[in-house]
Parts: C-alpha cells; sequence; structure tokens
C-alpha cells in the first residue's frame, strides 16, 4: 500500500472512531453503562466488601484496590459487550453499513474505527475510577506499581472484549443478539477452561483407579497438556496476576492475541457480508 | 463513464442479473429502468463495488471494480436507495465525516462541505440534526454527501422517490446540473423521470437488458404513436384491436355509451416499410368504428411509458 493510501485509511479509521464514540455518548447506552459500573464499583468496594467481607476501603486494611480491579474484570465482560453491541449491529438495521461498505476504504479500516470507538468510550468508562486511586492514596499509601498493573490488565481485557463484542455486533442486526452472543462466548470460554482441567483430572483418577495394568504414560501426559491448554486460556485466570500486580507476558500476549483475532474474524465477516 | 461487461449476479439459485452490458459515456445520464424487482437495485450494487458480481466486470472512470475495488470506489459517488443517513449527526458533521471517509485531504475538508452544502442548498440547514429534517432535505443530504469527494461518476438508487411534487422538480434540476462534468447513472421506475432527466435510458426486465438507447431512438426504432379516441362504439376495444399496427388498446369509460381508448400503434419489429404504414392509424381506427361516431382526441408520438409497455408486453408474449 502507497503512503497515501494507508494514509487515507487511517484517517478514515479515525474519522469512524470519532464518530462511534460521539454515537455512543449520547446514545442510552452511553449514560446507563457508565452509572451501573461506576455505581456497582463504589458500592462493592465502599460499602458491601467493607461490611460483609471486612475488606476494601476500610480502616486497618491495607491500602490496595485489588477488590475493586477484581470485581471490575468481571463487570467488564458484561460491560464491554454492551459498549460495542452497537457499534455494527446499529450499521446493519439503519443500512448505513452501505455508506461505509461503499467508501473507498478497506474493511479492515472500518473494524479498526470502530473498535478504537469502543475502546475510547470503556477508557472514558475507566477515567472517573482514578477517585478510588485518590481515595486510597489520602488514607494510606498504595503501591502504585500494583495500582498500574490492574489498570493495565482492565485495559487490555476490557478491549479483547470489546473485540470480541465487535465481532459479534457484525453477525447480527439486532444489538440483543449482539450483545447475548458475546456473553455467551465468555461463559463457554469459562466453562471450558474451568471444566477441561477438572475433567481430566478426574478421568485421569478414575482410570488410575480402574484400570491394573496402569494408565499408558502417553495418555496422562496428553490429559495433562489438554488440562494445561484450557487452563491457560481461562480469561479470569489471566487477569488474576495484574490484579496482584503481576505483568506476565503470557498475560499479556493473550489478551493481545485475543483482541487481534476476534478483529481478523470481524473483518472477515464484513467481507463475507457483500455476499448476503 | 461507466461500463458493465456481462455483469452477472447470482442470489443462491435465483439469477437476479443476467449478463448485463451496456456503457455510459462521460457527460450523460443514463436511466437504468425496469419494473421492480427486474434486477436495478443489484446492477447498481454492483457498480459501486458493495457487491461482488458473480460473473462479468465493471468498469467506473476506467478502473475495474472488482480488481481494484477500493481506487474503483474513489472515483464513485453513492445514493443508496432508502438515503440510509446516521440520524443523531448534524448536517454539516455528517458531511465532514464522509469527506472525511471518501479521502478528501484534510486541508480540502472544509471547502469541500461548505461546496456541496452550496451546490444542494443547505445552508440553512448546516446546523441541524438530520433526525430533524423533512425528507427533501435528507435526500438532498445524501445526495450532497455523495458528491462531496468530487466524484467522476455518480450513482443513483431511485433518487426521487418519496418526494413531493415540487421536491422532485428541484431534485431533477440538481442533478441534470451535476451531468455536466461527470457521469450518473440513476435507477427508477418511475418513467417521466428518466424522459425529464435521462440522455438515454436502459430498460431492464428480468434481469437483462430489453433495449437501450435515446428516448428519440427507442421510439423510432418501434415507430409507436399513441392515438387516444372517443367513441360511442359498442364493445368498441375488440374492433381496435383487429386493427393492423396496433400493439395495445387500453379503454377507459366516460358517460355512457361513450369510452376513450388509448391506442398505442407501431410496426412490430424491425421493420421501416411497416411503421410508415403506421402514418394513416387514425384513419383506419376510425373506420374499423364506423359506422358509429369516434373522434380523435390526441395523435402523439410515444411517451417512455408506451415505449416500456410495448416493450414488456412484447416479451411477455414471447
Amino acid at each position: 500500500m502507497s503512503a497515501g493510501a494507508w494514509h487515507r485509511e487511517w484517517a478514515a479509521a479515525l474519522a469512524i472512531a470519532r464518530r462511534e464514540l460521539r454515537a455512543t455518548l449520547i446514545a442510552p447506552i452511553g449514560a446507563v453503562v457508565p452509572a451501573v459500573f461506576l455505581l456497582l464499583s463504589a458500592v462493592l468496594y465502599f460499602v458491601l466488601a467493607p461490611a460483609l467481607l471486612g475488606t476494601g476501603f476500610r480502616q486497618g486494611q491495607p491500602a490496595t484496590l485489588r477488590l475493586f480491579f477484581e470485581t471490575s474484570t468481571w463487570l467488564l465482560f458484561i460491560v464491554a459487550p454492551a459498549i460495542s453491541m452497537r457499534a455494527v449491529s446499529e450499521e446493519i438495521r439503519m443500512g448505513t453499513l452501505e455508506t461505509l461498505l461503499t467508501a473507498p476504504i478497506h474493511e479492515r479500516s472500518i473494524i479498526i474505527g470502530k473498535f478504537l470507538g469502543a475502546f475510547a468510550f470503556l477508557v472514558l468508562l475507566l477515567a472517573p475510577t482514578l477517585l478510588l486511586v485518590a481515595a486510597v492514596a489520602l488514607h494510606g499509601r498504595p503501591d502504585f506499581g500494583e495500582i498500574g498493573a490492574g489498570y493495565l490488565g482492565l485495559l487490555l481485557a476490557g478491549g479483547a472484549a470489546v473485540a470480541v463484542g465487535i465481532l459479534a455486533s457484525t453477525l447480527t442486526n439486532s444489538q440483543a443478539l449482539a450483545f447475548l452472543s458475546s456473553i455467551f462466548f465468555w461463559v463457554v470460554l469459562l466453562l471450558v477452561t474451568i471444566g477441561v482441567p477438572s475433567a481430566a483430572a478426574a478421568l485421569s483418577d478414575h482410570l488410575a483407579a480402574e484400570v491394573a495394568s496402569g494408565v499408558p504414560a502417553w495418555f496422562e501426559r496428553l490429559l495433562a497438556a489438554a488440562a494445561r491448554a484450557a487452563a491457560s486460556l481461562n480469561p479470569v485466570a489471566q487477569v488474576r496476576g495484574f490484579v496482584v500486580g503481576l505483568v506476565d507476558t503470557h498475560a499479556v500476549a493473550f489478551f493481545l492475541v485475543l483482541t487481534a483475532v476476534a478483529l481478523a474474524m470481524a473483518v472477515r465477516s464484513l467481507e463475507l457480508r457483500r455476499w448476503l | 463513464m461507466i461500463e458493465a461487461q456481462g455483469l452477472s449476479r447470482r442470489y443462491g439459485a435465483l439469477l437476479a442479473v443476467d449478463a448485463i452490458s451496456f456503457r455510459v459515456e462521460r457527460g450523460c445520464v443514463a436511466g437504468l429502468l425496469g419494473p421492480n424487482g427486474a434486477g436495478k437495485t443489484t446492477t447498481i450494487r454492483m457498480l459501486t463495488g458493495y457487491l461482488p458480481p458473480s460473473a462479468g466486470s465493471a468498469n467506473v472512470a476506467g478502473i475495474d471494480v472488482v480488481r481494484q475495488p477500493v481506487e474503483a470506489r474513489r472515483r464513485v459517488g453513492y445514493l443508496p436507495e432508502s438515503t440510509p443517513l446516521y440520524a443523531e449527526m448534524r448536517v454539516a458533521d455528517y458531511l465532514r465525516f464522509r469527506a472525511d471517509l471518501a479521502g478528501v485531504r484534510r486541508r480540502s475538508v472544509r471547502q469541500a462541505v461548505d461546496r456541496v452544502i452550496d451546490r444542494c442548498a443547505l445552508g440553512e440547514v448546516r446546523r441541524r440534526p438530520i433526525r430533524q429534517l423533512s425528507k427533501g432535505y435528507r435526500q438532498r443530504v445524501g445526495l450532497a454527501a455523495a458528491i462531496v469527494h468530487d466524484p467522476l461518476v455518480l450513482v443513483l438508487d431511485e433518487p426521487t422517490s418519496g418526494l413531493d411534487p415540487g421536491q422532485v422538480i428541484e431534485f431533477r434540476q440538481l442533478i441534470r446540473g451535476l451531468a455536466v462534468d461527470r457521469t450518473i447513472i440513476l435507477s427508477t421506475h418511475v418513467l417521466p423521470e428518466a424522459e425529464a432527466v435521462c440522455d438515454e435510458v436502459i430498460l431492464i426486465r428480468a434481469g437483462r437488458v430489453a433495449a437501450r438507447g435515446t428516448i428519440a431512438e427507442l421510439a423510432s426504432r418501434l415507430g409507436l404513436r399513441r392515438i387516444e379516441l372517443v367513441t360511442d362504439a359498442a364493445q368498441p376495444e375488440a374492433r381496435v384491436r383487429r386493427v393492423a399496427g396496433v400493439r395495445s388498446v387500453e379503454t377507459v369509460p366516460l358517460e355512457a355509451p361513450w369510452n376513450r381508448l388509448v391506442v398505442i400503434g407501431g410496426a412490430d419489429g424491425e421493420s421501416r416499410a411497416r411503421a410508415t404504414a403506421a402514418d394513416d392509424l387514425p384513419a383506419r381506427l376510425r373506420a374499423a368504428l364506423a359506422p358509429s361516431r369516434a373522434l380523435l382526441a390526441r395523435d402523439e408520438s410515444p411517451t417512455l411509458e408506451s415505449i416500456f409497455l410495448a416493450l414488456v408486453r412484447a416479451e411477455a408474449r414471447a
């Protein structure tokens, strides 16, 4: 691609990102999602956890935001699909996708623009949580390295969740369906990554007890490998390191690869849409 | 310049467009005409690079839409059928967005937006959200967005559908004005529209080109004329149908016993001799209705409508 063409694609992607961000901000979802997210985060950290668990924001507790980061990650896997569900679905429903697909740009630029717009919204959504950091810093001496790692984890996991949400929104003209399918993706991923290791362990125990001649070593190794592979795809486990201040390259790569794969599939899905 | 060669498109088992070929020169407005479902929108979507063709090729401004889709689309302005717009955006913001999408240089965007706002008379509404605009204004916003990057080729799908008569006339003038240095193709099933705006027409029917040429060419090729008679003859339609050279008859009942007959007459096929023979058609029609009274109410060269009907019926008979 020539420099001029590259520049045009990038300018178009940024234009799409700006429009996406603005449209999300003025859509009902742009007010509801941040309100619910911030309210839940604050209530959990300042009220529920201190009252019920004796942790969180409370006299005598360590000056840490671990609890906030842990709960936010869970919330993020619901919040991100809500942010990205409209990205392409709404364009399909309104017929405006035809305008994008007849603009002199590659499908790639459309998806990158949509991703950047939704991701920017996510960053805006997380910005007010810096008040939590301020509150903790005012009353104690938190580890800013740990907090930084926590935010990095949120952004990486959030980026992957937004990318999956955008992929889902290229598949349907219904925002609700896009939302549900990306939630479904995470639920299935969690079930598989928790289920496969425990099933493998159970099977291995069962065989050891029942088969007198002993289980072949290669089969044991296979089960163990399957269990490890499945466990390493567990998004919640991948986030846990960041929460305690650990920036693990494996976890960083996991979310970046997931983001890239989801976006590439979204591009392909848009290309295929021309054939419908 | 727009050129289609053997352009085909299949949806599953349905062949929506079947090896269509045509060519539209620069400075020309071509009308893509046909009944609903004839394949107009599918053809247009292939020309704009939205749909890949199943077979054949298309060129806009000398660029192949399949091989160089992005380059081809840079030269095309497209107004899709139902004019999809972002309702929440303001007019000027939307046009700026479309200029960015179309690859207008950053420095020239403001100028490009001002130019199309001026050209499409959108000055009064430039700060208004699109949601609040009338259908006529929305259509003009769609057209302004389609020409914001000053394309050589303009493709309009049913550009005046849903407009009131005043808006239709304004919009047609706008299109004619744009044709000066561009190639324009527009689809319509409103025949007077094609007559008012187009230099030539491409009639398509069931995914094929049924006829093409200027309206005058089509009329003379068919040797068609439209004659209206008012008669008090009993069962006049059956009597008139037997007259040589009559292609179609329509009866409009008036106060009894009078009827108005609309007769489309002309030669079948190519024969010039028979076309000239149509000259005495009014006399022969009146002879067929004698001894009842028959008054010649109108005798004119045909409208596109009559050409269209004649062609569609000729195909239906064949």
